[in-house]
Protein backbone atom coordinates (compact mmCIF):
# COMPACT_ATOMS: atom_id res chain seq x y z
CA UNK A 1 0.00 0.00 0.00
CA UNK A 2 1.39 3.14 -1.10
CA UNK A 3 0.56 5.63 1.53
CA UNK A 4 1.55 6.09 5.06
CA UNK A 5 -0.86 8.59 7.58
CA UNK A 6 2.24 10.69 7.69
CA UNK A 7 1.63 12.45 4.29
CA UNK A 8 -1.74 12.56 4.23
CA UNK A 9 -1.18 14.68 7.15
CA UNK A 10 1.29 16.14 5.04
CA UNK A 11 -0.70 17.13 1.91
CA UNK A 12 -3.49 18.51 4.31
CA UNK A 13 -1.58 20.69 6.42
CA UNK A 14 -2.55 23.94 5.01
CA UNK A 15 -6.21 22.92 5.25
CA UNK A 16 -7.40 25.75 7.85
CA UNK A 17 -10.84 24.00 8.71
CA UNK A 18 -11.09 21.57 11.17
CA UNK A 19 -10.74 17.74 10.73
CA UNK A 20 -12.47 16.39 13.57
CA UNK A 21 -14.73 17.77 16.33
CA UNK A 22 -15.03 16.63 19.30
CA UNK A 23 -15.92 16.66 23.12
CA UNK A 24 -16.25 20.86 21.91
CA UNK A 25 -13.05 20.92 20.66
CA UNK A 26 -11.74 21.65 16.76
CA UNK A 27 -9.12 19.50 15.72
CA UNK A 28 -7.23 20.55 12.26
CA UNK A 29 -4.53 18.38 10.48
CA UNK A 30 -2.32 20.42 11.19
CA UNK A 31 -2.81 19.37 14.92
CA UNK A 32 -2.72 15.90 14.35
CA UNK A 33 0.53 16.48 12.64
CA UNK A 34 2.37 18.17 15.02
CA UNK A 35 1.28 15.49 17.57
CA UNK A 36 2.05 12.64 15.50
CA UNK A 37 5.80 13.74 15.05
CA UNK A 38 6.10 14.35 18.86
CA UNK A 39 4.59 10.55 20.25
CA UNK A 40 7.20 8.37 20.78
CA UNK A 41 6.29 4.47 20.15
CA UNK A 42 9.62 3.15 19.68
CA UNK A 43 9.51 0.64 21.94
CA UNK A 44 6.78 -1.12 19.96
CA UNK A 45 7.89 -3.14 16.89
CA UNK A 46 5.98 -3.51 13.63
CA UNK A 47 3.71 -6.60 13.72
CA UNK A 48 3.15 -6.45 17.50
CA UNK A 49 -0.55 -6.31 18.84
CA UNK A 50 -1.66 -2.95 20.55
CA UNK A 51 -4.44 -2.07 22.32
CA UNK A 52 -5.73 1.28 22.41
CA UNK A 53 -7.86 2.35 24.73
CA UNK A 54 -9.60 5.77 23.21
CA UNK A 55 -11.97 7.77 21.57
CA UNK A 56 -12.13 9.91 19.01
CA UNK A 57 -9.36 12.64 20.57
CA UNK A 58 -6.37 13.90 19.33
CA UNK A 59 -4.08 11.49 21.05
CA UNK A 60 -5.88 7.90 20.33
CA UNK A 61 -6.12 9.26 16.47
CA UNK A 62 -2.54 10.25 16.76
CA UNK A 63 -1.73 6.67 18.21
CA UNK A 64 -4.28 5.11 15.49
CA UNK A 65 -2.42 6.71 12.68
CA UNK A 66 1.06 5.90 13.92
CA UNK A 67 0.44 2.35 14.69
CA UNK A 68 -1.17 1.54 11.32
CA UNK A 69 1.90 3.34 9.80
CA UNK A 70 4.45 0.84 12.19
CA UNK A 71 2.15 -1.85 10.48
CA UNK A 72 1.14 -2.82 13.88
CA UNK A 73 -2.01 -4.97 14.55
CA UNK A 74 -4.48 -2.31 16.63
CA UNK A 75 -7.52 -3.26 18.91
CA UNK A 76 -8.84 -0.06 19.51
CA UNK A 77 -11.23 -0.37 22.82
CA UNK A 78 -13.48 2.35 24.71
CA UNK A 79 -13.63 2.68 28.33
CA UNK A 80 -17.39 1.72 28.17
CA UNK A 81 -16.17 -1.65 27.78
CA UNK A 82 -13.66 -1.38 30.28
CA UNK A 83 -14.97 -4.38 32.80
CA UNK A 84 -14.30 -6.85 29.58
CA UNK A 85 -10.82 -5.15 28.76
CA UNK A 86 -8.49 -8.35 30.56
CA UNK A 87 -10.51 -10.68 28.20
CA UNK A 88 -10.25 -8.76 24.84
CA UNK A 89 -6.43 -8.81 25.83
CA UNK A 90 -5.96 -12.35 26.33
CA UNK A 91 -8.09 -12.97 23.14
CA UNK A 92 -6.32 -10.58 20.98
CA UNK A 93 -2.99 -12.07 22.02
CA UNK A 94 -2.10 -8.23 22.97
CA UNK A 95 1.35 -7.34 23.38
CA UNK A 96 0.37 -4.11 24.40
CA UNK A 97 -2.01 -1.31 26.34
CA UNK A 98 -1.97 2.18 25.65
CA UNK A 99 -4.00 4.23 27.73
CA UNK A 100 -4.20 7.40 28.66
CA UNK A 101 -0.88 8.02 26.45
CA UNK A 102 0.84 5.68 28.69
CA UNK A 103 2.26 2.72 26.75
CA UNK A 104 2.02 -0.66 28.96
CA UNK A 105 4.02 -4.33 28.07
CA UNK A 106 0.84 -6.76 28.82
CA UNK A 107 1.87 -10.17 30.06
CA UNK A 108 -0.46 -12.75 28.89
CA UNK A 109 -1.64 -15.25 31.56
CA UNK A 110 -3.48 -17.67 29.69
CA UNK A 111 -1.45 -17.45 25.79
CA UNK A 112 2.52 -18.33 25.52
CA UNK A 113 2.45 -18.97 21.96
CA UNK A 114 0.99 -16.75 19.02
CA UNK A 115 -2.35 -17.73 17.03
CA UNK A 116 -1.74 -18.60 13.43
CA UNK A 117 -3.43 -16.48 11.78
CA UNK A 118 -1.38 -13.53 13.57
CA UNK A 119 1.61 -15.35 12.46
CA UNK A 120 0.34 -15.48 9.40
CA UNK A 121 -0.60 -11.67 8.91
CA UNK A 122 3.02 -10.39 10.01
CA UNK A 123 4.70 -12.47 7.54
CA UNK A 124 2.93 -10.32 4.83
CA UNK A 125 4.28 -6.78 6.92
CA UNK A 126 0.47 -5.45 6.47
CA UNK A 127 -1.02 -3.49 9.55
CA UNK A 128 -3.89 -5.24 11.26
CA UNK A 129 -7.35 -4.62 13.10
CA UNK A 130 -9.04 -6.73 16.35
CA UNK A 131 -12.16 -5.74 16.70
CA UNK A 132 -14.82 -7.68 19.23
CA UNK A 133 -17.93 -8.62 18.09
CA UNK A 134 -20.63 -7.71 20.56
CA UNK A 135 -21.58 -10.55 22.39
CA UNK A 136 -24.93 -10.63 22.67
CA UNK A 137 -24.82 -14.91 21.59
CA UNK A 138 -22.17 -15.70 23.66
CA UNK A 139 -19.10 -14.71 24.41
CA UNK A 140 -17.30 -11.57 22.33
CA UNK A 141 -15.50 -12.96 19.60
CA UNK A 142 -12.11 -11.58 18.33
CA UNK A 143 -12.47 -10.56 14.70
CA UNK A 144 -8.99 -10.03 12.78
CA UNK A 145 -8.80 -7.84 9.88
CA UNK A 146 -6.12 -7.68 7.12
CA UNK A 147 -5.99 -3.66 6.86
CA UNK A 148 -4.17 -3.60 3.34
CA UNK A 149 -7.49 -4.46 1.81
CA UNK A 150 -9.67 -2.52 4.35
CA UNK A 151 -7.67 1.02 3.41
CA UNK A 152 -7.92 0.91 -0.71
CA UNK A 153 -11.74 1.15 -0.69
CA UNK A 154 -10.41 4.64 0.73
CA UNK A 155 -7.53 6.12 -1.51
CA UNK A 156 -9.63 7.76 -4.09
CA UNK A 157 -11.68 9.26 -1.29
CA UNK A 158 -13.34 11.95 -2.82
CA UNK A 159 -16.82 12.63 -1.34
CA UNK A 160 -16.41 15.79 0.98
CA UNK A 161 -19.37 15.46 2.88
CA UNK A 162 -19.29 17.02 6.64
CA UNK A 163 -20.50 13.87 8.70
CA UNK A 164 -21.80 13.13 12.32
CA UNK A 165 -20.69 9.92 13.69
CA UNK A 166 -22.29 8.01 16.24
CA UNK A 167 -20.37 5.26 16.28
CA UNK A 168 -17.59 4.95 18.18
CA UNK A 169 -13.73 4.17 18.03
CA UNK A 170 -14.30 0.29 18.74
CA UNK A 171 -16.63 0.02 15.91
CA UNK A 172 -16.05 -0.72 12.49
CA UNK A 173 -18.73 1.64 11.63
CA UNK A 174 -17.02 4.51 13.30
CA UNK A 175 -13.88 3.39 11.90
CA UNK A 176 -14.93 3.63 8.64
CA UNK A 177 -17.21 6.39 8.80
CA UNK A 178 -13.55 8.38 10.43
CA UNK A 179 -11.31 6.81 7.52
CA UNK A 180 -13.45 7.66 5.12
CA UNK A 181 -13.20 11.43 6.24
CA UNK A 182 -10.01 11.40 6.88
CA UNK A 183 -8.83 10.34 3.40
CA UNK A 184 -11.22 12.64 1.67
CA UNK A 185 -10.09 15.78 3.68
CA UNK A 186 -13.89 16.12 5.21
CA UNK A 187 -14.83 17.22 8.61
CA UNK A 188 -16.41 14.86 10.78
CA UNK A 189 -18.03 15.49 14.54
CA UNK A 190 -18.10 13.19 16.93
CA UNK A 191 -21.20 14.12 19.05
CA UNK A 192 -20.66 14.42 23.29
CA UNK A 193 -24.19 13.14 23.80
CA UNK A 194 -26.50 11.29 21.90
CA UNK A 195 -29.92 12.15 22.88
CA UNK A 196 -32.18 13.22 20.10
CA UNK A 197 -32.65 17.20 20.22
CA UNK A 198 -28.56 17.73 20.74
CA UNK A 199 -27.96 15.71 18.22
CA UNK A 200 -30.68 17.69 15.77
CA UNK A 201 -29.36 21.02 17.45
CA UNK A 202 -25.72 19.76 16.03
CA UNK A 203 -26.78 19.08 12.83
CA UNK A 204 -28.34 22.35 12.29
CA UNK A 205 -25.14 23.81 13.70
CA UNK A 206 -22.33 22.25 12.51
CA UNK A 207 -24.32 22.55 8.99
CA UNK A 208 -23.91 18.44 9.20
CA UNK A 209 -24.76 17.04 5.30
CA UNK A 210 -24.20 13.15 5.87
CA UNK A 211 -25.91 11.53 9.24
CA UNK A 212 -25.12 7.65 9.21
CA UNK A 213 -28.09 6.43 12.36
CA UNK A 214 -30.44 3.46 13.03
CA UNK A 215 -34.26 3.58 12.95
CA UNK A 216 -34.19 3.36 16.73
CA UNK A 217 -32.49 7.18 16.72
CA UNK A 218 -35.08 8.20 14.09
CA UNK A 219 -37.84 6.86 15.90
CA UNK A 220 -37.09 8.39 19.04
CA UNK A 221 -36.34 11.95 17.40
CA UNK A 222 -39.57 11.43 15.41
CA UNK A 223 -41.25 11.19 18.84
CA UNK A 224 -39.61 14.07 20.53
CA UNK A 225 -38.10 16.40 18.43
CA UNK A 226 -40.04 19.77 16.31
CA UNK A 227 -38.61 19.30 12.94
CA UNK A 228 -40.30 21.86 12.22
CA UNK A 229 -38.03 24.66 14.36
CA UNK A 230 -35.36 23.38 13.23
CA UNK A 231 -33.28 24.27 9.85
CA UNK A 232 -31.79 21.13 8.07
CA UNK A 233 -30.70 22.55 4.65
CA UNK A 234 -27.46 21.67 4.80
CA UNK A 235 -28.29 17.68 5.57
CA UNK A 236 -28.36 16.02 2.44
CA UNK A 237 -28.11 12.32 2.84
CA UNK A 238 -29.19 10.02 6.11
CA UNK A 239 -28.14 6.57 6.36
CA UNK A 240 -29.39 3.83 8.29
CA UNK A 241 -28.44 0.46 9.48
CA UNK A 242 -27.90 -2.00 12.27
CA UNK A 243 -31.31 -3.27 12.54
CA UNK A 244 -34.94 -3.62 10.73
CA UNK A 245 -36.24 0.02 9.45
CA UNK A 246 -40.23 -0.52 9.52
CA UNK A 247 -41.77 1.10 6.17
CA UNK A 248 -44.23 3.42 8.22
CA UNK A 249 -41.07 5.14 9.73
CA UNK A 250 -38.96 5.52 6.48
CA UNK A 251 -42.36 7.00 4.90
CA UNK A 252 -42.88 9.50 7.57
CA UNK A 253 -39.31 10.84 6.93
CA UNK A 254 -39.11 10.70 3.36
CA UNK A 255 -42.53 12.79 2.95
CA UNK A 256 -40.96 15.54 5.61
CA UNK A 257 -37.93 15.72 3.96
CA UNK A 258 -38.26 15.53 0.12
CA UNK A 259 -34.66 17.31 -0.40
CA UNK A 260 -33.01 14.23 1.69
CA UNK A 261 -31.48 11.04 0.53
CA UNK A 262 -32.24 8.17 2.79
CA UNK A 263 -30.16 4.96 2.40
CA UNK A 264 -30.21 1.83 4.37
CA UNK A 265 -26.61 0.62 4.54
CA UNK A 266 -25.88 -3.34 5.68
CA UNK A 267 -22.75 -4.75 7.25
CA UNK A 268 -21.28 -7.21 9.36
CA UNK A 269 -17.68 -6.83 11.05
CA UNK A 270 -16.69 -10.12 9.72
CA UNK A 271 -17.64 -9.19 6.21
CA UNK A 272 -15.64 -5.63 6.71
CA UNK A 273 -17.44 -2.89 4.61
CA UNK A 274 -19.89 -3.78 1.83
CA UNK A 275 -20.63 -2.03 -0.99
CA UNK A 276 -24.38 -1.57 -0.39
CA UNK A 277 -26.52 -0.49 -3.51
CA UNK A 278 -30.25 0.53 -3.16
CA UNK A 279 -33.32 -0.29 -5.45
CA UNK A 280 -34.53 3.21 -5.17
CA UNK A 281 -36.09 5.86 -3.00
CA UNK A 282 -38.74 4.54 -0.94
CA UNK A 283 -37.86 1.53 -1.26
CA UNK A 284 -36.43 -0.68 1.58
CA UNK A 285 -34.61 -3.68 -1.25
CA UNK A 286 -31.02 -3.62 -1.21
CA UNK A 287 -27.90 -5.20 -2.95
CA UNK A 288 -24.62 -5.74 -2.61
CA UNK A 289 -22.30 -4.42 -5.24
CA UNK A 290 -18.63 -4.67 -6.17
CA UNK A 291 -16.32 -8.37 -5.92
CA UNK A 292 -18.71 -9.16 -3.14
CA UNK A 293 -21.58 -12.05 -3.75
CA UNK A 294 -24.14 -13.18 -1.76
CA UNK A 295 -27.26 -16.11 -1.80
CA UNK A 296 -30.63 -16.67 -0.43
CA UNK A 297 -30.54 -20.20 1.26
CA UNK A 298 -34.19 -20.83 3.27
CA UNK A 299 -34.53 -17.44 3.45
CA UNK A 300 -31.61 -16.77 5.03
CA UNK A 301 -29.00 -14.44 3.45
CA UNK A 302 -25.37 -15.89 3.03
CA UNK A 303 -22.22 -13.32 1.80
CA UNK A 304 -19.11 -14.14 0.21
CA UNK A 305 -17.20 -10.46 1.13
CA UNK A 306 -14.68 -9.10 -1.29
CA UNK A 307 -12.37 -8.85 1.85
CA UNK A 308 -13.85 -10.89 4.71
CA UNK A 309 -12.08 -11.16 8.39
CA UNK A 310 -8.77 -13.36 8.23
CA UNK A 311 -10.92 -15.18 10.93
CA UNK A 312 -11.79 -15.38 14.33
CA UNK A 313 -8.80 -15.79 17.01
CA UNK A 314 -11.00 -17.39 19.87
CA UNK A 315 -14.12 -19.52 17.24
CA UNK A 316 -13.92 -21.72 14.77
CA UNK A 317 -13.85 -20.55 11.08
CA UNK A 318 -17.42 -19.37 10.26
CA UNK A 319 -16.91 -19.61 6.10
CA UNK A 320 -18.64 -22.51 4.38
CA UNK A 321 -15.80 -24.44 2.03
CA UNK A 322 -16.89 -21.75 -0.76
CA UNK A 323 -15.85 -18.86 1.12
CA UNK A 324 -19.97 -17.81 2.22
CA UNK A 325 -20.98 -16.44 5.55
CA UNK A 326 -24.35 -17.21 6.64
CA UNK A 327 -25.85 -13.93 8.39
CA UNK A 328 -28.61 -15.04 9.97
CA UNK A 329 -30.83 -12.22 8.73
CA UNK A 330 -33.73 -13.37 7.07
CA UNK A 331 -34.83 -11.74 3.72
CA UNK A 332 -37.56 -11.73 1.07
CA UNK A 333 -36.21 -11.39 -2.35
CA UNK A 334 -37.23 -9.12 -5.48
CA UNK A 335 -35.07 -9.48 -8.63
CA UNK A 336 -31.03 -8.84 -7.90
CA UNK A 337 -32.49 -7.17 -4.82
CA UNK A 338 -33.46 -8.30 -1.24
CA UNK A 339 -35.50 -6.68 2.37
CA UNK A 340 -34.24 -8.29 5.58
CA UNK A 341 -36.92 -8.99 7.37
CA UNK A 342 -35.66 -9.52 10.70
CA UNK A 343 -32.74 -12.75 12.41
CA UNK A 344 -33.20 -16.05 12.41
CA UNK A 345 -32.65 -16.11 15.99
CA UNK A 346 -35.27 -13.91 17.05
CA UNK A 347 -38.16 -15.99 15.72
CA UNK A 348 -40.53 -17.18 17.97
CA UNK A 349 -41.86 -20.59 17.35
CA UNK A 350 -45.45 -21.19 19.02
CA UNK A 351 -46.79 -24.61 19.19
CA UNK A 352 -44.95 -25.46 15.71
CA UNK A 353 -45.87 -21.82 14.13
CA UNK A 354 -42.81 -19.55 12.98
CA UNK A 355 -43.68 -15.87 13.96
CA UNK A 356 -41.51 -13.10 13.51
CA UNK A 357 -41.35 -10.49 16.45
CA UNK A 358 -40.66 -7.76 14.06
CA UNK A 359 -43.73 -8.18 12.16
CA UNK A 360 -45.89 -7.13 15.62
CA UNK A 361 -43.29 -4.51 16.08
CA UNK A 362 -43.80 -2.64 12.85
CA UNK A 363 -47.65 -3.35 12.92
CA UNK A 364 -47.56 -1.39 16.96
CA UNK A 365 -45.60 1.18 15.91
CA UNK A 366 -48.09 2.62 13.83
CA UNK A 367 -50.12 3.12 16.76
CA UNK A 368 -49.43 6.63 18.19
CA UNK A 369 -49.56 5.72 21.26
CA UNK A 370 -46.62 3.57 21.30
CA UNK A 371 -43.23 4.93 21.39
CA UNK A 372 -41.16 2.28 21.37
CA UNK A 373 -41.97 -1.68 21.42
CA UNK A 374 -39.67 -4.54 21.45
CA UNK A 375 -41.62 -8.10 21.10
CA UNK A 376 -39.74 -11.25 22.35
CA UNK A 377 -39.97 -15.07 22.85
CA UNK A 378 -40.31 -16.77 26.51
CA UNK A 379 -40.85 -20.23 27.32
CA UNK A 380 -43.95 -21.44 27.97
CA UNK A 381 -44.79 -25.11 28.89
CA UNK A 382 -47.57 -25.78 26.70
CA UNK A 383 -46.59 -24.34 23.42
CA UNK A 384 -43.24 -24.17 23.70
CA UNK A 385 -42.70 -19.95 23.38
CA UNK A 386 -45.45 -17.30 23.85
CA UNK A 387 -44.72 -13.36 22.94
CA UNK A 388 -44.08 -10.99 25.27
CA UNK A 389 -44.20 -6.95 25.09
CA UNK A 390 -42.25 -4.39 26.14
CA UNK A 391 -44.27 -1.18 25.61
CA UNK A 392 -43.27 2.28 26.15
CA UNK A 393 -46.05 4.76 25.68
CA UNK A 394 -45.84 8.53 24.79
CA UNK A 395 -46.24 10.69 27.54
CA UNK A 396 -49.32 12.00 26.61
CA UNK A 397 -51.22 8.86 26.17
CA UNK A 398 -52.83 6.30 28.03
CA UNK A 399 -53.77 3.16 27.10
CA UNK A 400 -54.33 -0.45 28.28
CA UNK A 401 -53.23 -3.95 28.05
CA UNK A 402 -57.09 -4.47 26.36
CA UNK A 403 -56.46 -1.57 24.18
CA UNK A 404 -53.16 -3.07 22.75
CA UNK A 405 -54.69 -6.57 22.75
CA UNK A 406 -57.93 -5.50 20.64
CA UNK A 407 -55.45 -3.71 18.56
CA UNK A 408 -53.37 -6.61 17.71
CA UNK A 409 -56.11 -8.95 16.93
CA UNK A 410 -57.33 -6.81 14.60
CA UNK A 411 -54.62 -7.48 12.13
CA UNK A 412 -53.02 -10.68 13.33
CA UNK A 413 -54.37 -14.06 14.43
CA UNK A 414 -54.43 -15.34 17.96
CA UNK A 415 -51.01 -16.55 17.92
CA UNK A 416 -49.49 -13.29 17.85
CA UNK A 417 -51.82 -12.67 21.18
CA UNK A 418 -49.34 -12.10 23.62
CA UNK A 419 -49.29 -13.64 26.98
CA UNK A 420 -47.51 -10.69 28.99
CA UNK A 421 -47.65 -6.83 27.97
CA UNK A 422 -45.06 -4.53 30.08
CA UNK A 423 -45.79 -0.84 30.31
CA UNK A 424 -41.79 0.08 30.59
CA UNK A 425 -40.04 3.59 30.79
CA UNK A 426 -36.83 3.02 30.95
CA UNK A 427 -35.03 2.64 27.13
CA UNK A 428 -34.72 -0.43 25.03
CA UNK A 429 -31.83 0.66 23.41
CA UNK A 430 -28.22 0.42 23.62
CA UNK A 431 -25.54 3.34 23.30
CA UNK A 432 -25.80 3.03 19.81
CA UNK A 433 -29.46 3.72 19.63
CA UNK A 434 -29.81 -0.28 18.72
CA UNK A 435 -32.63 -2.14 20.48
CA UNK A 436 -32.41 -4.56 23.06
CA UNK A 437 -33.72 -8.10 22.33
CA UNK A 438 -34.48 -10.15 25.16
CA UNK A 439 -33.96 -13.33 23.89
CA UNK A 440 -30.36 -12.29 22.38
CA UNK B 1 -57.98 -15.29 49.84
CA UNK B 2 -60.75 -17.59 49.83
CA UNK B 3 -61.91 -20.63 47.53
CA UNK B 4 -64.90 -17.89 45.98
CA UNK B 5 -62.82 -15.55 45.64
CA UNK B 6 -60.24 -17.23 43.45
CA UNK B 7 -62.94 -18.76 41.55
CA UNK B 8 -64.77 -15.25 40.90
CA UNK B 9 -61.33 -14.48 39.10
CA UNK B 10 -60.80 -17.64 37.34
CA UNK B 11 -64.59 -16.73 35.89
CA UNK B 12 -64.13 -13.41 35.04
CA UNK B 13 -60.38 -14.36 33.30
CA UNK B 14 -62.34 -17.10 31.02
CA UNK B 15 -65.26 -15.21 30.16
CA UNK B 16 -63.18 -12.16 29.40
CA UNK B 17 -60.85 -14.47 27.13
CA UNK B 18 -64.12 -16.03 25.69
CA UNK B 19 -64.93 -12.90 24.39
CA UNK B 20 -61.79 -11.61 23.30
CA UNK B 21 -61.74 -14.73 21.37
CA UNK B 22 -64.96 -14.72 19.93
CA UNK B 23 -66.16 -18.37 21.23
CA UNK B 24 -68.91 -19.89 23.00
CA UNK B 25 -68.79 -21.29 26.57
CA UNK B 26 -69.71 -24.68 27.39
CA UNK B 27 -71.34 -24.73 31.00
CA UNK B 28 -72.98 -26.90 33.11
CA UNK B 29 -73.86 -25.99 37.01
CA UNK B 30 -71.12 -23.82 38.19
CA UNK B 31 -68.89 -25.97 35.94
CA UNK B 32 -67.00 -24.43 33.00
CA UNK B 33 -65.20 -26.28 30.63
CA UNK B 34 -62.25 -24.76 29.37
CA UNK B 35 -59.86 -26.96 27.55
CA UNK B 36 -60.47 -30.88 26.35
CA UNK B 37 -63.16 -33.04 24.80
CA UNK B 38 -66.13 -30.29 26.21
CA UNK B 39 -64.04 -27.05 26.65
CA UNK B 40 -64.00 -25.20 23.46
CA UNK B 41 -61.11 -23.08 23.93
CA UNK B 42 -57.85 -24.03 21.91
CA UNK B 43 -54.27 -24.68 22.45
CA UNK B 44 -53.24 -20.67 22.32
CA UNK B 45 -56.56 -19.14 23.71
CA UNK B 46 -55.65 -21.64 27.11
CA UNK B 47 -52.54 -20.28 27.44
CA UNK B 48 -53.15 -16.77 27.02
CA UNK B 49 -56.06 -17.91 29.85
CA UNK B 50 -53.37 -19.14 32.05
CA UNK B 51 -51.47 -16.54 31.80
CA UNK B 52 -53.97 -13.87 32.41
CA UNK B 53 -55.16 -15.91 35.89
CA UNK B 54 -51.48 -15.89 36.56
CA UNK B 55 -51.51 -12.37 36.28
CA UNK B 56 -54.28 -11.28 38.11
CA UNK B 57 -53.18 -13.31 40.66
CA UNK B 58 -49.84 -11.75 41.15
CA UNK B 59 -51.63 -8.16 40.83
CA UNK B 60 -54.65 -8.69 43.21
CA UNK B 61 -53.44 -10.93 45.80
CA UNK B 62 -49.57 -10.78 45.68
CA UNK B 63 -49.59 -14.50 44.38
CA UNK B 64 -46.76 -15.64 42.43
CA UNK B 65 -48.48 -19.19 40.82
CA UNK B 66 -47.24 -20.91 37.84
CA UNK B 67 -50.43 -22.57 36.41
CA UNK B 68 -47.54 -24.78 34.15
CA UNK B 69 -45.09 -26.01 36.48
CA UNK B 70 -43.97 -29.72 36.09
CA UNK B 71 -46.18 -30.63 38.97
CA UNK B 72 -49.55 -29.17 37.19
CA UNK B 73 -48.30 -30.77 33.86
CA UNK B 74 -48.32 -34.18 35.16
CA UNK B 75 -51.73 -34.47 36.03
CA UNK B 76 -54.59 -35.89 34.59
CA UNK B 77 -56.45 -32.90 32.53
CA UNK B 78 -55.56 -30.63 34.67
CA UNK B 79 -57.04 -27.56 32.26
CA UNK B 80 -60.59 -29.17 31.46
CA UNK B 81 -62.68 -26.80 33.73
CA UNK B 82 -62.77 -23.71 36.21
CA UNK B 83 -62.96 -26.06 38.80
CA UNK B 84 -59.86 -27.71 37.84
CA UNK B 85 -58.09 -25.18 37.74
CA UNK B 86 -59.01 -23.87 41.06
CA UNK B 87 -57.57 -26.98 42.55
CA UNK B 88 -53.90 -26.44 41.03
CA UNK B 89 -54.23 -22.54 42.41
CA UNK B 90 -55.66 -24.02 46.01
CA UNK B 91 -52.62 -26.61 45.63
CA UNK B 92 -49.98 -24.06 44.55
CA UNK B 93 -51.00 -22.14 47.23
CA UNK B 94 -50.79 -24.26 50.55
Amino acid sequence: MNFNFENILNKYINTDENLIISKTKGLKYSDLLDLYNKTDISQIKPGDVVALIGDFDASSVVFLLKLIDLKCIVVPLTKETKNEHNYFFENAYVDWVIEKEEIIKFESKTNFVNHPLIEKLRTTNHAGLILFSSGTSGKPKAILHDLEPFFKRFINADKKLTTLSFLLFDHIGGLNTFFYSFFAGSKIIFPDERKPQYIWNLIQDEKVELLPTSPTFLRLSKASVDFDKLDLTNLKLITFGTELMEESLLNWYQDKFKEIDFRQTYGLTELGILKIKNEKRNSLFITIGGKSEFKIIEKTLHIKAEHPMLGYLNSKNPFDNDGFYNTKDLVVEKNEYFKITGRETDIVNIGGIKINPNDLEAYLLTNKKINEVVAYGVENKILGQTINLDIQIDNNETTSKDEIVKFILKKFPPIYRPTSINFVESKQYNHRYKKFRKNE
Amino acid sequence: MNKDKILDLINTSIDKISKEFDINLNKKNDKIFVYGENGNFDSMMLVVLLAEIEEDLLLNYKKEVSLTSDKAMAKTTPFESNISILDLIIESLN
